[in-house]
């Protein structure tokens, strides 16, 4: 069997569906797997199975490119898994490793005020992770480096090291969470990893649009089938890194803004929430003690299954974002809230309301949530029209 | 020239030093970890194979050509073989009056014939110059297998306007040798399970418009090479 350290490219070289282990991959598996394992065990720190298949996965996405055949396919004789390779990479396998890491840990590999943790604080800050990752984009896939660096193994595998930790300098500061670590908040991180996925237009156009082979390894290597040209192959390499490596990381960056949407919402709705609990109190703290009481309950009044929220404020609320609305039905485990005769009535779940909302009760409610919270029962409200 | 003196240890070589000589000698696991990786990227250093061909194309020579000139007068075979549609064709005589691009191949070839052909078709294509212009010539050095039909198909694969012609056996030798070349040899099993493969010459040579052979690009000619000599060929040699 042929044993090699790394795939490299041998123009003139047949390609064969014999297996060819690359004992380098499965080195840098075996350490990659190990080290974390170990790492964990030396600090005595539990695995988290979450944490670990993130790892995993990195360690895998890097193997499954890099060892037979794909390895050996994308370097020496198809541009297309070349690319392919670089995107899995730099976009899959890079994160993938970050996400997997555990705080503790990356302060374990870095310690404060080290020289290694102000070596990354300095490479990873998101002006320099930007040009470093673009440098070595541009450098590893100009014509002479690849057809130099990649017909010998050492120099494939440079290559590989150097996209490989590009690649995790780049992701760094989008996937910290402190600025003491670098992150970088959205909506600047959108616009960084965008930024690079522009830049990377530029090799890809090159790929597309250039009327020869820009490559001598793929272009001197014995064709896979024949028909399928150089020229091709190349112009599908382009198409993958515009568009695969696009989607790939505005998937991500969209994935990414999301969260941290979804996250400012939540911060915003329980500082509303406090917001309007805060105004209630203090309205309610206005008014005079005999109307503060709470109405009794009118008897065939329908008892609510639970207690509802803000059911204990009782308030004449005049905050902007509340309204009131009056129950105008109770059908189907829901309530019917008419907000006024020319707006569509709201259907809001009976556990939704407070204890005692019956027909014709007032209530107080919320209408910049979605759906709106009925804060309260409106009791100076139901009182008046009970009476009038 | 410099004179090269040891460089000055550093301050952490020299404390790894004072602990090295402190300790007795006892090869750790790191330090065999280390020797078994430095051998592992030590002999990652050369190819995987023994073919070295350069994947940058040909250096352009003195007088910007990038196919290399021939130093002993050679001129187009007197051979007689067959196209495609049977019809006899005499090399000498056949591509008298235009330049010509004449490749010695086999249609199983897994390399160096498909890279070839490849090369000259698109750069042909991309150069602007016409098949009227340069003839370009394939003749199978492997008759058993290479029927008309079968060659035909296979130049489809580049350009349908090149010429393929066959002949026997004895025939292809001669005209091989009277170009000073190798006849064609029987390598051994095709790894891709094909039958056998077949050595034959791996360049291609350049005839002038007289039948005179001025040049030849050997294996690792790319795209460039060939715009860069195609329209040269066509100035200076028809």
């Amino acid at each position: 069997m042929n044993v090699a350290w790394w795939c490299s490219s041998t123009p003139g070289q047949i390609w064969t569906w014999r297996y060819t282990p690359f004992l380098g991959v499965w080195v840098v598996a075996a350490t990659f797997i190990g080290g974390y394992v170990l790492a964990h065990r030396r600090a005595q720190q539990p695995l988290v199975p979450r944490l670990l298949r993130r790892w995993v996965f990195g360690v895998l996405a890097l193997v499954v490119v890099s060892e037979w055949p794909i390895g050996q396919l994308g370097v020496g004789y198809l541009a297309t898994l070349g690319i392919a390779r670089y995107i899995v990479y730099t976009f899959v396998a890079a994160p993938l490793l970050l996400a997997g890491l555990p705080d503790w840990l990356v302060h374990r590999w870095f310690p404060a005020g080290s020289r290694r943790q102000r070596a990354l604080a300095a490479v990873t800050a998101w002006p320099i992770a930007l040009l470093l990752f673009n440098a070595v984009l541009f450098g590893t896939h100009l014509p002479i480096v690849v057809d130099t660096l990649k017909v010998t193994q050492l120099g494939s595998f440079g290559v590989d090291v150097l996209h490989l930790g590009a690649a995790l300098i780049w992701w760094w500061p989008a996937m910290q969470k402190t600025p003491a670590e670098n992150a970088i908040e959205e909506p600047l991180r959108a616009f960084y990893l965008f930024g690079s996925s522009v830049l990377m237009f530029v090799p890809a156009s090159f790929l597309t649009f250039s009327p020869l082979p820009l490559y001598g390894l793929y272009e001197l290597a014995p064709p896979l089938w024949l028909g399928f040209d150089t020229i091709r192959d190349q112009q599908a390499a382009g198409i993958m890194m515009n568009v695969v490596g696009g989607f790939v990381l505005w998937g991500i960056i969209a994935a990414l803004f999301l969260r941290w949407a979804a996250d400012r919402e939540a911060e915003d709705t329980a500082a509303r929430r406090d917001r309007d609990r805060a105004t209630l109190e203090r309205i309610a703290a206005l008014q005079p003690a005999d109307q503060r009481a709470p109405a009794e309950p009118v008897p065939g009044a329908y008892p609510a299954a639970s207690p509802a929220r803000g059911a204990q404020v009782h308030a004449d609320p005049s905050g902007i974002s509340n309204d009131r609305a009056m129950v105008t039905a109770i059908e189907d485990g829901h309530v019917v809230l008419a907000t006024g005769p020319s707006r569509t009535p709201i259907r809001l779940p009976v556990a939704d309301v407070p204890e005692g909302t019956e027909v014709g009760t007032w209530v107080v409610l919320d209408v910049q949530l979605h759906p709106p919270m009925v804060l309260d029962i409106d009791h100076t409200m139901t009182a008046e029209r009970r009476g009038g | 020239m410099l004179a090269l003196r040891p460089p000055r240890p550093t301050r952490t070589a020299r404390t790894t030093a004072a602990r090295t000589a402190l300790r007795p000698h006892r090869p750790g696991v790191g330090t065999l970890v280390a020797l078994l990786l430095a051998g592992l990227v030590t002999a990652a250093c050369g190819p995987a194979s023994a073919t070295a061909i350069s994947a940058q194309g040909l250096e352009p020579g003195p007088d910007g050509w990038r196919g290399l000139p021939l130093e002993r007068e050679r001129t187009m075979p007197v051979a007689t073989l067959s196209a495609t549609d049977g019809t006899a064709v005499d090399l000498h005589t056949a591509f008298a009056g235009t330049p010509t691009l004449l490749f010695f191949g086999y249609t199983s070839c897994p390399d160096i014939c498909p890279i070839h052909l490849a090369a000259i078709a698109s750069a042909m294509d991309t150069a602007g110059v016409s098949y009227d212009e340069v003839d370009v010539v394939f003749v199978s050095v492997d008759p058993e297998r290479d029927t008309p039909e079968r060659i035909e198909s296979y130049l489809a694969n580049f350009d349908t306007r090149m010429v393929g012609l066959r002949g026997d056996a004895e025939v292809v030798e001669d005209a091989l040798a009277q170009l000073d070349l190798g006849g064609p040899v029987v390598e051994g099993p095709d790894p891709r399970g094909e039958g056998d493969l077949i050595g034959h010459p791996a360049q291609v040579i350049g005839f002038d418009a007289d039948g005179e052979a001025l040049r030849v690009w050997p294996f690792g000619a790319r795209r460039s090479d060939w715009i860069e000599d195609l329209p040269r060929i066509v100035e200076e040699w028809s």
